[in-house]
């Protein structure tokens, strides 16, 4: 997309849904008839006409965010549509011109390519339009891009139109970014940033290379192109996968792009990068570091994974102050009553589901309501046992009435309340409440505390008894925030 | 064997004399007040184009900003070696390992004279076994400042790291705690202590 919307970007005269529908239709019934090289220049005609006549208006749609009217969400949806129905006349001719009487093999590896770069495209404005992903586009990425594999067309270097520009590529690049955006679409990035996810997916192009064995001590996604369910999924010793793409050259290439931006231009310098915000893009690579992190830390992170037993009413207590308070009394600590009281949630609720690092709350939609995103909470998640201190990350509708489930991220399951004394510049000390949570760094730089929202003030002095120690701690930069509190790192000192 | 014995003998050095107690200390250098006139070079100190034009240098300046939410004045923020330092470091605390080395590079591009900065990056680039970074960083420090004791044992690092014997070298490891602590001034003592009294509370 290389039209901030301004003048002259587009055709004069733009088509209607109405006219671009109907020439689908039309070339529905032409097809058929076609020779698949004749039918592949159709195809990609089609395309052309199609993001040529709509690539305003998409713009408009992206730059809307989630926040959508009803029109523009019928607008998503006829894209979405509209994408689909172009994908699905394209796998015909894709079948068709591996068939043995077709003498013609020159389309086969344009062909492909389109079908899996309009694959791309639906993945993506499935998710724009909030449709449902369709369970068979993964299944149809593996086969074409077998097929192609078996007829050695899929290292093809191809010119390929995205949007308004020419673009280097092969049927095995275009595989990597539909099967990138296919995982990157399943998290929560809004339109936006997928938009620009996806056009540096494009930019990086030239690097996502797939290889036939994995890299000796690299991270790396893997897939298993037999498997239709199965994407790109960090790859795990005995996990099937064939094929692979390590990490580095993405990571190299997202160093690539961001020395871009030190530079004082905007990667990749085309597409709907030019009219968002700064932050927009920082987001993007945010996301990425993510999901590199999570990558990387997938072999072990499986192995920590603990069960716990579900659908069982835990003790929650909401804000810093109910907290410290209520969760961590010893004379509670044997029952599983909760807190709530404050602000009307009642005692019972039950825990959803559990993993290492979150936890799944089932609220009737009534007490959901009261609870906000970065709330503070603390689960007892049995008898006897200490809380689990953690902040509330999302909402989301469950499939029952009246009911939300509360997702809740998990930031430590040792809490350390104590209380402390605030040392001010005039040295006077005054009372302050505080939790300590332990880090997994040996060397304690990776501890945090938290405090109220009040309490904080950045390199202000807190002095706590620990045992038969005496310390001064730091209050450094804020690791997480909510309304009302404080996560921040600390410098410890043994007080003299 | 014995190749990598001087390695790593000369690795203790090179940290050693960055470690060593200095008239100046190295984190004191530069809390000088940051005003100095933006650069007039066409080249960053890394060879990568420097944005000279008003609205590239914009671009640049916005993204900081955004990026590190704790740089308000970008330029003044990035000279303040100090801040720099302890940032970086809360960084590789958080698991960010990526944003702290980009923090570092854009300070350098800032102000190339920040010495202790390039020490931070070049055992970060050593630990992470990164060898295009370290051999790119190394080049450059040593056009930065020539003759630098920290030169020789730089080069042996970075025959070290190209040879893949990067991090998996403990003399390497154990000299970039020794070279950080000493950098950032942490109370590595404390701080440990800290985290043994907090587990102990635990049990």
């Amino acid at each position: 997309m290389n039209s901030p919307i301004k003048p002259g970007a587009g055709p004069v005269s733009v088509a209607t849904h109405d006219e671009i529908t109907t020439k689908h239709r039309a070339l529905e019934k032409n097809v058929p008839g076609y020779k698949s090289g004749d039918a592949t220049n159709a195809l990609t005609q089609a395309l052309r006409y199609f993001e040529d006549n709509t690539r305003v208006e998409r713009e408009q749609l992206l730059l809307a965010g989630v926040a959508k009217s009803k029109v523009e969400q019928a607008a998503c949806i006829w894209l979405a549509e509209r994408y689909d129905h172009l994908l699905r006349l394209t796998k015909e001719v894709v079948l068709r011109s591996f068939l043995a009487e077709d003498t013609d093999k020159s389309p086969r590896a344009p062909i492909c390519a389109l079908a899996i770069l309009l694959s791309g495209h639906s993945i993506k404005w499935r998710k724009f339009a909030g449709s449902r992903a369709d369970n068979t586009t993964r299944e149809w990425l593996h086969q074409i891009f077998r097929t192609a594999s078996a007829f050695g067309v899929d290292a093809v270097v191809l010119g390929v139109r995205i949007e308004d520009r020419q673009h280097d590529a092969t049927v095995e690049t275009l595989y990597v970014r539909a099967l990138l955006l296919d995982r990157f679409s399943s998290g929560n990035l809004p339109p936006t940033r997928l938009e620009l996810l996806d056009n540096w997916l494009v930019a990086w192009m030239g690097s996502l290379w797939l290889t036939r064995e994995p890299v000796p001590g690299e991270p790396t996604l893997g897939v298993n192109t037999s498997a239709p369910q199965r994407g790109l999924v960090p790859h795990l010793v005995g996990d099937g996968a064939h094929l692979f793409l390590s990490l580095r050259p993405m990571q190299r290439q997202l160093d690539r792009s961001i020395r871009q931006f030190h530079q004082g231009s905007i990667f990749p310098g085309w597409g709907i990068g030019q009219v968002v915000r700064m932050e927009e893009h920082v987001a993007v690579i945010d996301f990425l570091e993510r999901e590199f992190t999570l990558i990387e830390t997938a072999p072990t992170q499986r192995n920590k994974r603990i069960s716990f037993g579900t659908n069982s009413i835990v003790g929650v207590f909401f804000g810093f102050g109910e907290i410290c308070r209520m969760a961590f009394d010893p004379e509670r600590l044997h029952t599983v009553t909760g807190g709530g009281a404050e602000i009307g949630i009642r005692n019972a609720i039950n825990l959803a589901d559990i993993s290492e690092d979150g936890l799944g709350l089932d609220m009737t939609d009534e007490d959901a309501r009261k609870v906000n995103v970065d709330d503070l909470v603390a689960v007892r998640l049995e008898k006897g046992r200490a809380c689990v201190l953690g902040v509330v990350v999302r909402k989301s509708n469950l499939q029952r009435p009246s009911a939300t489930l509360i997702g809740v991220k998990v930031l430590s399951k040792q809490p350390i309340y104590r209380g402390m004394e605030r040392v001010d510049e005039a040295n006077t000390w005054q009372p302050a409440e505080a939790i300590l949570l332990p880090g997994e760094a040996d060397d304690g730089f990776a501890d945090s505390i938290v405090v109220s929202e009040k309490t904080y003030v950045a390199n202000a002095m807190l002095a706590v008894t620990l045992g038969r120690n005496n310390y001064d701690l730091r209050l450094r930069r804020v690791r997480q925030q909510g309304t009302g509190w404080r996560m921040a790192a600390f410098d410890a000192a043994v007080a003299p | 064997m014995r190749r990598k014995a001087q390695t790593n003998a000369a690795i203790i050095s090179l940290i050693a004399a960055s470690a060593r107690p200095q008239k100046e200390p190295c984190v004191s250098q530069n809390i000088k007040p940051p005003a100095r006139p933006p650069s007039r070079k066409q080249f960053s100190v890394f060879g990568t184009p420097w944005p000279l034009d008003p609205p590239l240098l914009r671009i640049r300046l916005r993204y900081v900003a955004a990026r590190f939410l704790q740089l308000p004045e970008p330029r003044m923020a990035l000279r303040n070696t100090e801040e720099m330092l302890r940032w970086a470091q809360q960084m590789q605390d958080d698991g960010m390992p990526r944003a702290a080395s980009e923090l570092m590079r854009l300070a350098i591009e800032e102000d190339p004279t920040q010495h202790p900065l390039w020490l931070f990056s070049l055992v970060r680039a050593y630990e992470d076994d990164n060898a295009a970074e370290f051999i790119e960083l190394s080049k450059a420090f040593a056009a930065q400042f020539p003759g630098d004791e920290s030169l020789p044992g730089i080069d042996l690092m970075g025959e070290q790291i190209a040879g893949g014997h990067g991090r998996h070298s403990t003399a390497g490891t154990m000299a970039a705690l020794k070279l950080t602590s000493a950098l950032f001034q942490r109370n590595d003592g404390g701080q440990r202590s800290m985290h043994e009294s907090l587990l102990a509370a635990i049990k």
